[in-house]
């Protein structure tokens, strides 16, 4: 088995409306920069990080946490990039 | 531009009977916006064709993407880059890999064509959004259905109906039009509306008076007949829409088309008029308006007052409200440019058919739910933001404020206690406003109508909503086809509540107008003036034919019109009444002056 570098992280939304469609449309920009494979783990299955109907489907609120799974050479920056969105609030109050 | 291709088929020339809800005659090709995909057909592939069907499943997705991109780019251009970001939403749902991996793996394995797999996919993601309970998100369903609908155009090789790309201006024809639907029309596009459902209030007609073009809604069953680019004369004086009309219908048209624009050049002369009756009664008509645009067309064209703004259009279509100052510059701008005239401001009026993104919109009965004052009186926070907003805009007009939906003395009393919170916040800040600026409700709910003698003590005005006030007396959802008919404007109940109303407020002196779209229908002015109410506010299209009749009547007959339909017992005899009375004294109301 190839030894690719897997992270995981955890994030906490912090903007208001919670993740509805813009926020969802900025995370999935941002993760799409990256080479990495980035999932959110939601109870038993995975969430792709790049596919805008898959991240909407989340409908997470203010105050939920989300797990973050990135794998790949450039795992880190991506999860970095990530985070500081989550800490923007995704630029909105 | 009326040539055929029926080279064999002979013309179909069915008349479908609606209602009309802004006047107008106007004749072209149908083009059909709308959400519903229809039933995927399915055919079986070989191997070999299942790989050429993943080739042409990519092609449609490059023509949709450049159409898209295209779109972005041009309403980005005409319209402004906020209305544009609704197509970043689209590309981004076209750009999903995992989605279209998804569709081309599925081609291969089950050897379908393109369309039918597709279609399956988007459906599972769609059903899958629906349940998420979120409203944001449920609003983005649109959205997915507006990309899908694309992509299965492109792969049926159908032209998109993006009225943007139109070389010709098209009738648009929908099950029912949503503000989403109508945000980029233009005239230029559009010629006028059809619609399945619908009436004088809903969307659609309300964009379509804005936009001064015809429509005819509430088409029900025949709706079916019309097929996408159809020729149709869309008759709004009529109220009927001829689809596939003959040779012969189209000529005796065409002389109709001509005939109107010099009925409508006539009117347009006549506004500079004042407007009084034959026996020297003045009336006041002002406009009703949604957006704060129109307010340069209605100083310039009408010269006249604003008597409704809808202030919930600054909210709907928004992610989230618009702060104080935004309002703020909002309501100032209105209140300077209509000087000397003034406008009401009514404040959020949400609910009912009319929803924020924001806001759940699942309840069960919205139009008996949480609407207008109550949802404002909900959130005081909110509520006060823009009472501050309007305050502060009153320091540069004559600005009057408006509660919408009330229905007991406490919300009256509540609205104004934060009115006074507003004010006093104000003061401690040292912000201008106008002190004695008038405030008034809406009487749109019986209720209130019935308790007017309680609430006028509070208030220096009413205006009569009677879009709701007739929806709420005869418990009829003016939105639903099977029981239209008794939506009645002219319903004998309607006219004590109305007779009630009037007469308090004389007895209190406080004023009183109507802001329903009832004022605007020419053969029930007559009556509105014999009521006691002489202050008319309609969508400003109407205020030609209104003024131009007001014109020719005498206040007199009016008032001997309300004595005899005080007898009746049914709309319909009344209805006959104000009917006969425009036979009577205005024999010549719709015809233009020079007879040729």
């Amino acid at each position: 088995m190839k030894t690719e570098q897997e992270l995981f992280r955890s994030f906490t939304i912090h903007n208001q409306l919670g993740m509805h469609a813009r926020p969802a449309a900025l995370l999935v920009q941002t993760a799409s920069q990256y080479q990495a494979d980035i999932k959110i783990i939601r109870d038993e299955e995975e969430i792709d990080c790049k596919s805008i109907l898959n991240v909407m489907t989340l409908a997470a609120a203010q105050g939920a946490t989300l797990k973050f799974v990135a794998r790949g050479e450039d795992a880190e920056n991506a999860l970095n990039a990530i985070e500081s969105l989550f800490e923007d609030k995704f630029g909105e109050a | 531009m009326a040539k055929h291709n029926s080279k064999t088929k002979p013309a179909k020339n069915i008349t479908a009977p609606g209602i009309s809800v802004s006047a107008g005659i106007v004749m072209g090709k149908a083009l059909f916006v709308g959400r519903d995909l229809g039933a995927p057909e399915e055919s079986e592939l070989s191997a070999a064709e299942a790989r050429k069907e993943v080739k042409r499943f990519e092609k449609a997705l490059r023509q949709s993407r450049e159409q898209l991109e295209g779109l972005r780019q041009q309403v980005a251009e005409v319209i402004g880059e906020h209305d544009a970001r609704i197509f970043d939403a689209h590309l981004l749902i076209m750009d999903d890999d995992k989605l279209t991996r998804e569709v081309k793996e599925n081609i291969i394995q089950q050897k379908r064509n393109a369309e039918y797999i597709f279609q399956k996919i988007f459906e599972r993601y769609t059903q899958a959004l629906s349940k998420v309970d979120d409203p944001y998100i449920r609003d983005r369903i649109a959205d997915i259905r507006d990309v899908a609908n694309r992509i299965i155009k492109n792969l049926r090789g159908e032209p998109a109906d993006d009225i943007r790309n139109l070389d010709h201006p098209r009738i648009i024809v929908a099950h029912d039009l949503a503000p989403s639907d109508t945000v980029s029309m233009t005239k230029e596009q559009v010629l006028g509306f059809v619609t399945r459902i619908g009436s004088r209030t809903s969307h659609a007609a309300i964009m379509a008076r804005a936009l001064q073009l015809p429509a005819v809604v509430g088409l029900g069953d025949s709706f079916q007949q019309i097929h996408n680019g159809d020729m149709l004369i869309l008759d709004a004086l009529r109220g009927t829409v001829i689809i596939d009309p003959d040779e012969k219908t189209i000529k005796r048209y065409k002389q109709r088309i001509k005939d109107q624009e010099k009925w409508f050049t006539m009117l347009e002369s006549e506004l500079a008029l004042p407007t009084e009756t034959k026996d020297g009664f003045r009336v006041q008509l002002a406009a009703n308006i949604e957006l704060p645009e129109e307010v340069d067309e209605i100083r310039s064209s009408f010269g006249v007052g604003i008597g409704l703004f809808r202030s919930e259009y600054l909210f709907i279509n928004q992610p989230e409200a618009p702060s104080e100052e935004e309002q703020f510059q909002v309501y100032r701008q209105l209140a300077e440019k209509i000087y000397p005239q003034s406008v009401i401001i009514r404040t959020l009026d949400i609910g009912g058919d009319k929803f924020l993104s924001s806001q759940f919109s699942n309840e069960i009965n919205p139009f008996l739910g949480m609407r207008g004052i109550r949802l404002s009186l909900s959130n005081p926070s909110a509520f006060k933001v823009q009472l501050r907003a309007i305050l502060r805009a009153s320091a540069f007009g004559k600005v009057r404020i408006m509660f919408p939906m009330i229905s007991t003395l406490e919300e009256v009393k509540e609205a104004l206690r934060y009115l006074q919170e507003a004010r006093q916040e104000l003061d401690a800040q040292g912000i201008d406003y106008h002190r004695y600026m008038d405030i008034g409700i809406m009487i749109e709910v019986p209720a209130a109508a019935l308790l007017a003698d309680k609430l006028a003590p509070y208030v220096d005005f009413f205006s009569l909503g009677t879009n709701d006030l007739i929806q709420y007396s005869l418990a009829v959802d003016r939105a639903n086809p099977q029981i239209a008919y008794l939506y009645q404007p002219t319903h004998p109940s309607l006219i004590q509540l109305l007779e009630n109303v009037v007469h308090v407020a004389y007895e209190h002196g406080k004023w009183v107008s109507i802001c329903g779209e009832m004022a605007s229908d020419s053969t029930l002015v007559p009556l509105i003036l014999g009521l006691g109410i002489h202050e008319l506010s309609m969508s400003s299209v109407s205020l030609p034919l209104v003024k131009r009749l007001i014109r020719r009547i005498r206040m007199y007959d009016a008032e001997n019109l309300v004595r005899e339909a005080r007898q009746c017992g049914t709309s319909r005899e009344v209805q006959t009444l104000c009917d006969q009375f425009i036979q009577n004294f205005v024999p010549d109301m719709f015809e233009s002056n020079d007879n040729d």
